[in-house]
């Protein structure tokens, strides 16, 4: 198969799957001797680069996806005026980032830390499949544990959970008290 | 009554926590060294503002009142308290601690706002608003279906049944196999069984759990497979058909 015919499948499967490409998927498209992911996505990326393109493939949940650059996020805006990303509460926020760094842990872990029940919250993160349950502890009552998806890396753009920006330590509240000062740009 | 314009209203805040994080921010406090009488004050005011303008207060809110009227009764003490290796114990170290804990995480989110509201930004090439689409014509489209689904409507199912009045103490036989071979012959022409259906067959509990178990295995063993149409929906039960 030419490198040029397989560049092609790769942009035809990209624009087809309904979620992140990865390599097992992308296995699944070539009956026999599957070229490897992460070669192709450099040179279409390549490609892409010296032909200057509106959209980009970016990596996210562990495979990747075409979307537009964010250069251009001004006009598709005007062209898409319905936001339709759902917004999420302070509630769900601070629970999902509980759950982030901390996973997999129990209800009570998390309304430990966020101090007030947490259980309305957590129903509907799981609902919205942000969180799944991720087994059950070893304690009493083995009580369930929560853990975060893939619908949440792709939510925030995030390729691997260790791409989150760093918790910041308790020694450095005292430092700075700017909020947000060592976020980092994960999608990078 | 006229409103305090400066009133802090209560149902902003997510908890007593970041209500008292919100007075430490504002007031510029020290977390390590909390002026703890002046933020108790402050607590209170909020609390009965709250309770004078008739909204509920939710029970965590009136816990963290006792705890700061406990930390600084104890601030109070002529004699402080004193660990093993006989150094002050502070008695606002647990609350900073959980206090900083907090913070930490409170931080994170409003990161992880930042990231979703950047993410949204961007627009993704992918066919996901076909599987929102599914999701808007319940009946439409089948959806797999994971296993804790499948526990969550057992337990409708067994809180459903209707109540009787047992007294006589009888083994009920109910046997693995033979609730197998049930639920392959209740099957209807097109290979389907709701699982309603299913569950509705029987009258005692242990012959439920058994189907139940003998669903499982039959999942585990390929012969079935379950969808469900739309969220709390009952459950289908499908022959898989090997070709």
């Amino acid at each position: 198969m030419r490198q040029n015919e397989q560049l092609q499948i790769l942009e035809a499967l990209l624009f087809a799957s309904p979620e992140p490409l990865n390599q097992t998927r992308m296995n699944n498209a070539f009956e026999a001797d599957p070229p490897k992911l992460s070669d192709l996505i450099k040179k279409l990326r390549d490609k892409y680069e010296k032909e200057k393109h509106g959209f980009e493939v970016r990596k996210v949940a562990g495979g990747y996806q075409f979307a537009t650059r964010a250069d251009f996020s001004p006009w598709v805006r005007r062209l898409i005026q319905n936001p339709s990303q759902l917004k999420l509460s302070g509630a769900a926020l601070e629970s999902l980032a509980i759950v982030a760094y901390k996973q997999p842990l129990s209800r009570f872990e998390i309304e430990s830390v966020r101090g007030v029940d947490c259980s309305g919250v957590l129903k509907t993160l799981l609902s919205r499949q942000l969180l799944k349950i991720a087994g059950r502890a070893e304690g009493p009552g083995r009580p369930l544990l929560y853990g975060t998806t893939r619908e949440f890396l792709e939510h925030f753009g995030l390729d691997r959970i260790s791409d989150l920006p760093r918790l910041r330590e308790i020694t450095e509240l005292t430092a700075t008290e700017e909020p947000n000062s060592d976020h980092t740009d994960a999608s990078e | 009554m006229a409103v305090n314009p400066f009133q802090v209203r209560l149902n902003n805040y997510e908890g007593p926590l970041d209500l008292l994080l919100y007075f430490i921010r504002r007031d510029e406090m020290d977390i390590y060294d909390i002026p703890i009488a002046k933020i108790t004050e402050e607590y209170l005011t909020t609390l009965d503002q709250a309770r004078s303008s008739n909204v509920g207060i939710a029970g965590e809110f009136v816990v963290m009142a006792a705890t700061l009227m406990r930390v600084k009764a104890k601030m109070l003490l002529p004699r402080p308290e004193l660990d093993d290796e006989g150094e002050l114990i502070d008695p606002r170290t647990e609350l900073m601690l959980q206090l900083q804990e907090y913070t930490r995480f409170k931080d994170a989110a409003s990161n992880l706002d930042i990231l979703a509201n950047e993410e949204n930004q961007l627009f993704k090439r992918t066919t996901r608003e076909l599987l929102d689409e599914a999701e808007a014509i319940p009946g439409l489209y089948l959806k797999t279906v994971s296993l804790f689904d499948l526990a969550t409507h057992f337990k409708t199912a067994i809180e459903n049944r209707p109540v009787m009045n047992p007294v006589e103490l009888h083994r009920e036989i109910a046997s693995f196999d033979d609730q197998k071979n049930n639920i392959l012959a209740s099957l209807d022409g097109e290979g389907k069984l709701r699982f309603s259906t299913l569950i509705n067959k029987f009258k005692s509990k242990i012959e439920m759990i058994v189907a139940f178990l003998a669903l499982l295995d039959l999942i585990r063993l390929k012969e079935v497979v379950v969808y469900q149409n739309e969220l709390f929906e009952d459950l289908e039960i499908h022959k898989v058909i090997i070709t």
